[in-house]
């Protein structure tokens, strides 16, 4: 237990000798528990079905090809939604709750609704996932379940998501901290979006083309307003926590918050350029978009900036949550600029119908949501079980194989996108060659999917390893 | 640690609920405000029963004003009338009167003695293509027009009209010559049938392309009208130069 810094054990720990767990963590137990071991197994799963769809794309596996299931339109559907709706959300239900359970000092004394509430979310996740192999889909993305799923997640997320808002209305002080102003409007923001889309989209479809308008506002929310807010809200607590200093212009947060949930709601259509909506309504779009940079440079401030004074960079890479938290950070902050340049009308002609807006998607969704829900584990798991991360070498593997694997997906997406685009925009190359050009960048794909799977495997046996060998929560009763 | 720990009597709603219930109220408060004005917004079925209904009613309201201006002949840019030199000539050839039998027929026409109005003579007069522009006007129709009048030139119902059969592609050539440069916009009605949506102007073509296509059009099909001459077109043209708005149904009398 004496191991220094750079042996890449996790630092988050409870103070030596001392397995008590605080109350306020010991009445979160149950409810993180059950959300971060679901959202693990989910990642686990779509981590599989992501090999699977990689060497679909890549080559011909023809034993899959046989079996409906797995044609590749399934298996990438339903890999999406496992990774958003079951790790995605399942992991930022504990880490929400944990946030605010720490910051507004929560002792959770309702957690079977909360697990409840998980349940009826990992149930109605698997009967929308079935029906998605089944090949019975709605066609529209992150909204694929049959349309009866929609109710079901909605009235699960509010018993399993908005428990860090009763931490927040009950805290002790009127004080509040960054973290707080993100998880909670991203737990009120994403039923509300949910909902309303499942209804615009599914229930009572609006005609024509405001339907593709509805489900691009549906996408767009969920992923800077769920994933986005949520990670920031993380980024705010774990850097100055585990850093042990204020926050660099900390003064402006509230403007990052505020300009954030103004603006992250509009980009929805900058997706739709070129398509066949009103031009005011892809220039909104196309305008939000640009000024989501303003958040962007000032959690660029707040963050790098804390991190660059007094060697916080060398800190920051020799503690595993913060190493995970910082990949997470500068993830966001590329997100932030590459996604305000490439909505304007010329780059966005060229990136569309690629994989380029896959890559920027990506870089909000794993490189920095699920970098810094990685990394906010290592911190929360060893204080909530008492214990501590039963293997060093697994994190090792763990932070190498996901970052490589990412960036070589990200330089895929990215370089492979861009290129596809200036060939489908040269009229003199025939598309057989432009398909060509783009399989070769498949390759990558693939290596990155199992880099990234031996990642999360990683993670998984250390996590479960330490949740099995973990001391019953003594502080729970006493 | 805790500040909120249980002491004495335990309310019905523990705390902790009540905040959450408070919570779910305001974000269902949220949802039905919005989602009550989105529902309401929207046009039911009913609605749109009505807007069917009362478009019919216009329809048959309008239906002489626009048998009139299908079988009126095509105008030159002041107003006078033009026919084909060969269906004037065709006309004088059967009946040394008919310009005069013409010009009474025609009345309140605007300077018709110009050149001999058709209407009268339309059914009697019908000239086939010169097969060289038919072929000509296949290939524009099969680059331009098959996309959406499809190749049987039946359209796709309900959204693209079909041409076949259609009296406005068979009448007064400005209709469609206007249609095709300058697109139309919003409801059209087709033999019985409302079509609402868009046609765009088309552009790269020439004068001579639209008229090769019209003529195409009117005589494939089993359309029975006379070919279009670029002249005409080209007097359509400058007649509308300055502008660039599709048309509408409701502008032109047509419904």
């Amino acid at each position: 237990m004496t191991q220094d810094n750079r042996s890449g054990r996790p630092q988050g720990r409870p103070p030596e000798g001392d397995v008590r767990v605080s109350r306020v963590e010991a009445s979160l137990r149950g409810p993180f528990l059950l959300f971060f071991v679901s959202a693990v197994i989910w990642l686990l799963v779509a981590s599989v079905l992501g090999v699977i769809a990689a060497l679909g794309l890549g080559s011909s596996v023809g034993v899959l090809r046989e079996c409906s299931w797995f044609t590749p339109g399934r298996v990438a559907a339903a890999q999406q939604d496992l990774f958003v709706y079951g790790w995605g959300f399942n992991a930022f239900f504990a880490l929400n709750l944990w946030l605010l359970s720490q910051l507004g000092r929560f002792e959770f004394r309702n957690g079977w609704l909360a697990q409840l509430g998980g349940v009826a979310w990992n149930l109605a996740l698997t009967y929308g996932v079935a029906r998605v192999f089944a090949g019975e889909m709605s066609g529209y993305r992150l909204l694929d379940f049959p349309r009866e799923v929609g109710p079901v997640l909605a009235v699960a997320f509010l018993l399993a998501g908005f428990w860090p808002i009763v931490a927040f209305a009950r805290r002790p002080t009127g004080h509040t901290f960054a973290s707080q102003w993100f998880v909670v409007g991203a737990s009120f923001a994403f039923p509300l979006v949910y909902l309303l889309a499942q209804l615009l989209v599914l229930w009572q479809p609006a005609s024509g083309v405001v339907q593709a308008v509805a489900h691009s506002w549906f996408v767009a929310n969920l992923l800077q307003l769920w994933f986005g807010a949520s990670a920031l809200a993380a980024i705010y607590y774990f850097l100055p926590k585990v850093l042990e200093r204020t926050l660099t212009g900390y003064y402006l947060a509230p403007v990052a918050f505020w300009t954030f949930f103004l603006f992250a709601g509009w980009t929805g259509p900058a997706a739709l350029v070129g398509s066949p909506v009103p031009l005011w309504l892809q220039s909104t779009g196309v305008v939000a978009a640009a000024m989501m940079i303003i958040p962007a440079i000032i959690i660029a401030i707040n963050v790098h900036g804390t991190l660059s004074t007094q060697g916080g960079w060398g800190r920051a890479w020799n503690d595993t949550t913060l190493r995970f938290v910082s990949f997470g950070a500068v993830a966001f902050t590329l997100a932030g600029v590459l996604g305000g340049v490439f909505a304007f009308r010329a780059p966005s002609a060229v990136a569309r119908f690629t994989s380029f807006a896959t890559g920027l998607e990506q870089l909000l969704v794993y490189g920095c949501a699920t970098m810094v829900v990685f990394g906010a584990s290592y911190f929360v798991l060893p204080r909530l079980t008492g214990t501590l991360w039963p293997s060093a070498k697994l994190v090792h593997a763990h932070f190498w194989a996901t970052a490589l694997g990412f960036l070589l997906a990200l330089v895929a997406w990215l370089v492979g996108g861009w290129q596809t685009g200036q060939l489908l925009a040269n009229p003199a190359v025939a598309y057989a060659d432009v398909l060509r050009a783009e399989s070769s960048w498949f390759f990558l794909l693939t290596v990155s999917s199992v880099l990234l799977l031996v990642g999360h495997v990683a993670f998984a046996l250390n996590a479960f390893g330490m949740i099995l060998k973990a001391p019953a929560p003594a502080s729970r009763h006493d | 640690m805790s500040d909120h720990s249980s002491s004495g009597n335990r309310p019905l709603i523990p705390g902790q609920v009540a905040v959450w219930l408070g919570a779910v109220s305001l974000l269902a408060a949220g949802l039905i405000v919005t989602g009550y004005s989105y529902l309401a917004l929207r046009q039911g079925p009913n609605e749109d029963a009505a807007r069917r209904q009362a478009q019919k009613e216009l329809r048959a309201e309008n239906a002489k004003k626009a048998q009139a201006l299908l079988t009126e002949p095509a105008r030159n840019a002041d107003g006078t009338f033009r026919i084909p030199l060969k269906d004037a000539v065709a006309l004088v050839a059967q009946d040394p009167k008919v310009v005069a039998k013409l010009q009474a027929a025609a009345g309140p026409a605007p300077a018709p003695a110009a050149a001999p109005a058709a209407p009268a003579a339309a059914a009697g007069a019908f000239v086939k293509a010169d097969p060289e522009q038919m072929k000509r006007g296949a290939a524009v129709y099969a680059r331009t027009c098959i996309a959406c009048h499809q190749p049987t030139g039946l359209g796709l119902p309900p959204v693209f009209p079909p041409l076949a059969n259609a009296p406005i592609v068979v009448g007064n050539p400005e209709l469609p010559v206007k249609f095709i440069l300058q697109g139309l916009m919003g409801p059209i009605t087709v033999n019985g049938m409302t079509y609402n949506s868009m046609m765009p102007p088309v552009a790269g073509v020439s004068d001579a392309d639209i008229a090769d296509v019209l003529t195409y059009v009117r005589q494939s099909f089993g359309n029975q009208g006379n070919p279009v001459t670029a002249d005409q077109v080209k007097a359509i043209r400058a007649a509308n130069a300055g502008r660039t708005a599709p048309w509408t149904t409701a502008e032109l009398g047509l419904k």
